[in-house]
């Protein structure tokens, strides 16, 4: 017998999407006061959920060799649009901004484990074990 | 090093590096009044830690206000030139306090970020517990 188990994979690369975005939320306002940081973000998660199929990974043959932004490969990092908060030295963080978006990765997070938490609760119920 | 784990350095870095500018900042104050001193200024670089390949942000080296000092007019004073003028400093309290207060605010913020990846560190961790 083969459990198809989507719900799960699905809840669990969104938690990792939103812990992976909130690294570069965190990085970028780390770097609220670097001049010319250009503040990035990750493609949405409904943008690559079924997209990453083709996964053109870079080979580490050393652990000291530099990783792409994000340390993970099948999430995108792009730059995120501007905000109009651009400064004189070339940053364009905006705390707000960055601040509204945390909030939004923080509630991502919560649905993703609330998802996968209620899924087990269904397979546990099914296996007849109760909650 | 998971991304949550790597998100707390990244936030540790930038409260470390709004400290020093913070520094920077009241050596700037404790030193408005001294003759010929010109205030610091402190830009943030970002770097790469080659061990676990995070990008981490830094004080970097410190540099001098290049602005003229200001000329104060006192005869009496030991440092004064024949025309009774000498050189201040070319600290302007009211940058200072600005910029303070903007240390202090990126600081919260990355205090925030801090908290906010140890509660989903904190949720993961609650759903082995079950």
């Amino acid at each position: 017998m083969k459990l198809d188990l989507d719900i799960l994979a699905m809840s669990r690369d969104l938690a990792a999407h939103s812990a992976v975005r909130q690294e570069l939320v965190a990085r970028n306002i780390a770097n609220a006061d670097t001049p010319a940081y250009r503040a990035v973000d990750l493609v949405d998660f409904s943008d690559v959920f079924n997209s990453n199929t083709t996964d053109f990974t870079l080979k580490f043959s050393r652990s000291t060799h530099l990783r792409p932004i994000g340390g993970l490969a099948e999430f995108r990092t792009i730059e995120s649009p501007s905000t109009g908060a651009d400064q004189p030295n070339g940053n364009n963080v905006g705390l707000e901004g960055q601040m509204i978006k945390s909030i939004a990765v923080q509630q991502d997070h919560d649905l993703a484990l609330g998802i996968y938490r209620k899924s087990l609760g269904i397979l546990r119920l099914a296996l007849g074990r109760g909650r | 090093m998971s991304e949550l784990s790597r998100s707390l350095a990244v936030s540790a870095s930038g409260m470390n590096a709004q400290a020093a500018r913070l520094r920077v900042t009241s050596e700037n104050i404790a030193n408005a009044d001294t003759p010929g001193y010109h205030r610091k200024v402190l830009p943030f670089v970002e770097v790469v830690d080659t061990q676990s390949g995070n990008t981490l942000v830094e004080p970097g080296a410190i540099g001098l206000d290049p602005t003229d000092p200001e000329l104060i007019f006192d005869p009496m004073h030991p440092l004064a030139g024949e025309d009774g003028y000498y050189q201040g400093s070319n600290v302007q309290l009211i940058l200072e306090i600005a910029d303070a207060r903007e240390a202090q605010r990126t600081y919260e913020a990355n205090l925030k970020m801090m908290d906010q990846a140890r509660q989903m560190n904190a949720s993961v961790l609650e759903l082995l517990r079950r």
